[in-house]
């Protein structure tokens, strides 16, 4: 086993068409569209969510530093709610894809072997 | 040497006995490359979630950002926040690098394009980032164990360096795991102890405890407001870039996503990687005002330039204060822990650059038709040369040189080169062998460039008026841009369709095994 033309064993019996069959099926269709709704959504709100905060606290310093009481304050508010935002994301994407993405996952591995494979 | 370095070294050496016995358990189950370089894919999603915990949160991290917080305040979230969305960003991607890698970065890119350049030139931007993280972290190191122990700078780094090349001979990934397995729940238990302790000083009202700190600041209250530390505004963006995107193409991360048996153990392990990095890092920030509530300004001498021994410090005050027993059993804890830390670390950046040299370079570029075992002595081979390099470049460097301008240089090439070519490859159908190395190339090249004419090298003013010291709001860009160009420029046919690695990718049918 040295280096592999691919890093794991490619199914002999699976050509190039059989790879597009598998692309344009309607299983494989769903599951990449269902996986595209929750991670440019989740993606863009974690990455908003740090611009957005170093762009508050670069340009809106005066903000930032508002008192809500004690020695909290806005910036510091934000920076443990990024915390909480960004876990709380990856705890909905971490359920999400246990309930709806394995499922159709599973639906398109059954579907290979049968009708694409078997042309 | 006094009894405190004494105590320091004592329970050090209970850490290096364990791990060794570890270690001595794990040469037995090291044999093939895949078991070197990937642990045999047999390690479950709660202890790669702690291992890949270990191996984010080093010495750097733990000393450095309680001291940041402490010297500095508010501005030292600017150096942790942004790899907490870095690491959900990746969580989102680690089952595709699951399904198309093997041992390394250059794999999963080489999963679709052409095998040569892409590893050559994926190999270099790895190597790059972890010689860059590795000669930083050493240096940490030998300064921090001198500090903490009383040890000689260059005994210290060659007893780190030794330790390591140890562990990974003979234990390989599995060996290194293990290490930074039990290095997460130390370190994790020690923050939780020592968080709780601070917490209950100020009766568990956290905006009394930001009072204190804030009172006990000379900076008053710009301590709790940004801009004491960071060089203005767009300097505050491109630093939460590079450690954001820089987090998903950090090599000695990336590995580790390999030495789960499938892509399921994967997604879990970076859930927990996400939960246990979002708990260090909460609790940094509340031991670093923690820190500055207690010590005061009275501490800033002994916390040291940057600050790396405030924690040590607030421990000794947290157990009763300097020359109690109980204020020197828990400096001497952190002691313990922290060089814990850095060997861990030191092991997990030596395993990763040694995948891209033996695996990537030497099996995949020089000698195609290298056997198992070749790769594996190969991989072995690098591992001791590489750690005697770093152990040379150290001690000849010297503890004066700043480390966080060299961390930040692996982040910002890690953003740079990597990101782009690792979401591109992914993700994009037109993407082709020469948009990687272009791409590989342009970000690497324009963030050492941007760093090396940056106001921090030349003293205050850059010949070329680049007034950041962080490239990446630039090198970014430039990376993807290069990518982008160099795909359209070429339209060669690749290996492999875009259809069969989209689908693979997703669904995992036929990946890298774990070995049975």
């Amino acid at each position: 086993m040295s280096i592999d033309p691919q890093p794991a064993t490619r199914p002999a019996d699976v050509s190039t068409d059989d790879w597009r069959g598998i692309a344009r099926s309607a299983p494989y269709q769903s599951l990449i569209s269902q996986r595209r709704r929750i991670v440019v959504p989740f993606a863009a709100a974690a990455f908003t969510f740090v611009v957005i905060f170093a762009v508050l606290a670069g340009w809106a310093g005066a903000t930032m530093s508002a008192s809500l009481g004690g020695g909290w304050n806005i910036g510091l508010l934000l920076a443990v709610a990024q915390l909480a935002v960004v876990w709380l994301l990856g705890y909905g994407y971490l359920r999400y894809s246990g309930r709806v993405l394995d499922p159709l996952r599973q639906q398109v591995i059954d579907g290979v072997g049968r009708d694409e494979v078997a042309r | 040497m006094n009894d405190l370095n004494g105590l320091v070294l004592t329970l050090f050496c209970g850490f290096v006995a364990l791990t060794l016995a570890i270690t001595y358990w794990a040469a037995k189950r090291t044999r093939t490359a895949t078991e070197f370089f990937a642990a045999g894919r047999r390690i479950g999603g709660a202890q790669n979630g702690l291992a890949l915990a270990g191996d984010t949160v080093s010495a750097g991290t733990l000393l450095g950002t309680v001291g940041l917080f402490f010297l500095v305040g508010f501005d030292a979230f600017f150096y942790m926040l942004p790899a907490m969305a870095g690491f959900f960003l990746l969580f989102m991607v680690a089952e595709r690098l699951r399904n198309a890698g093997k041992f390394t970065l250059a794999d999963v890119l080489a999963f679709r394009l052409r095998q040569r350049p892409v590893r050559a030139a994926a190999a270099g931007s790895t190597l790059v980032v972890v010689l860059f993280y590795l000669i930083a972290q050493t240096i940490g190191a030998g300064a921090l164990i001198g500090a903490l122990a009383g040890l000689d700078f260059t005994v210290a780094v060659v007893v780190g360096v030794a330790l390591s090349i140890g562990y990974l001979v003979f234990g390989g990934m599995l060996g290194a795991t293990w290490v930074q397995i039990i290095k997460a729940v130390f370190m994790i238990g020690m923050l939780v102890a020592f968080t709780v302790l601070v917490l209950a000083k100020v009766g568990f009202n956290t905006a009394e405890l930001l009072d204190r700190a804030r009172d006990n600041s000379s900076l008053g209250d710009a301590y709790l407001a940004p801009g004491t530390f960071v060089n203005g505004p767009y300097d505050m963006v491109s630093l939460s870039l590079a450690f954001c995107l820089g987090t998903v193409g950090l090599p000695h991360v990336l590995v580790r996503l390999f030495t789960v048996p499938d892509a399921r153990t994967a997604r879990t392990s970076a859930m927990w990687l996400l939960s246990l990095v979002g708990a260090v890092f909460l609790m940094s920030t509340i031991l670093g005002f923690g820190a500055r509530a207690i010590l005061g300004a009275a501490g800033e001498e002994r916390a040291g330039p940057g600050g790396n021994l405030a924690l040590p410090l607030l421990a000794e005050s947290l157990g009763g204060g300097q020359g109690s027993l109980g204020g020197d059993i828990l400096f001497a804890v952190v002691g313990a822990v922290a060089f814990a830390t850095i060997l861990a670390v030191l092991v997990g950046l030596m395993i990763a650059a040694s995948g891209a040299f033996a695996h990537d370079l030497w099996c995949g570029v020089l000698r195609k038709d290298a056997s198992d075992r070749e790769e594996l002595r190969a991989g072995r081979i690098t591992v001791v040369v590489l750690g005697i390099a770093i152990g040379i470049i150290t001690i000849a460097i010297g503890p004066g040189v700043n480390i966080a301008f060299m961390t930040s240089l692996a982040f910002a090439v890690a953003a740079s080169a990597n990101f782009p070519t690792l979401v591109l490859a992914l993700t994009w159908r037109g993407f082709t062998t020469a948009g990687a190395v272009t791409g590989i190339a342009a970000g690497a090249a324009s963030a050492v460039l941007l760093i090396v004419l940056s106001p921090s090298v030349w003293s205050g003013e850059s010949p070329i008026g680049w007034n950041l010291t962080n490239p990446a709001i630039a090198s970014i860009p430039i990376g993807f841009l290069g990518c982008i160009v160099g795909s359209l420029l070429s339209r060669r046919a690749e290996p492999v369709s875009y259809d069969e690695v989209a689908v693979r990718v997703e669904t995992g049918i036929a990946p890298a095994q774990p070995v049975r």
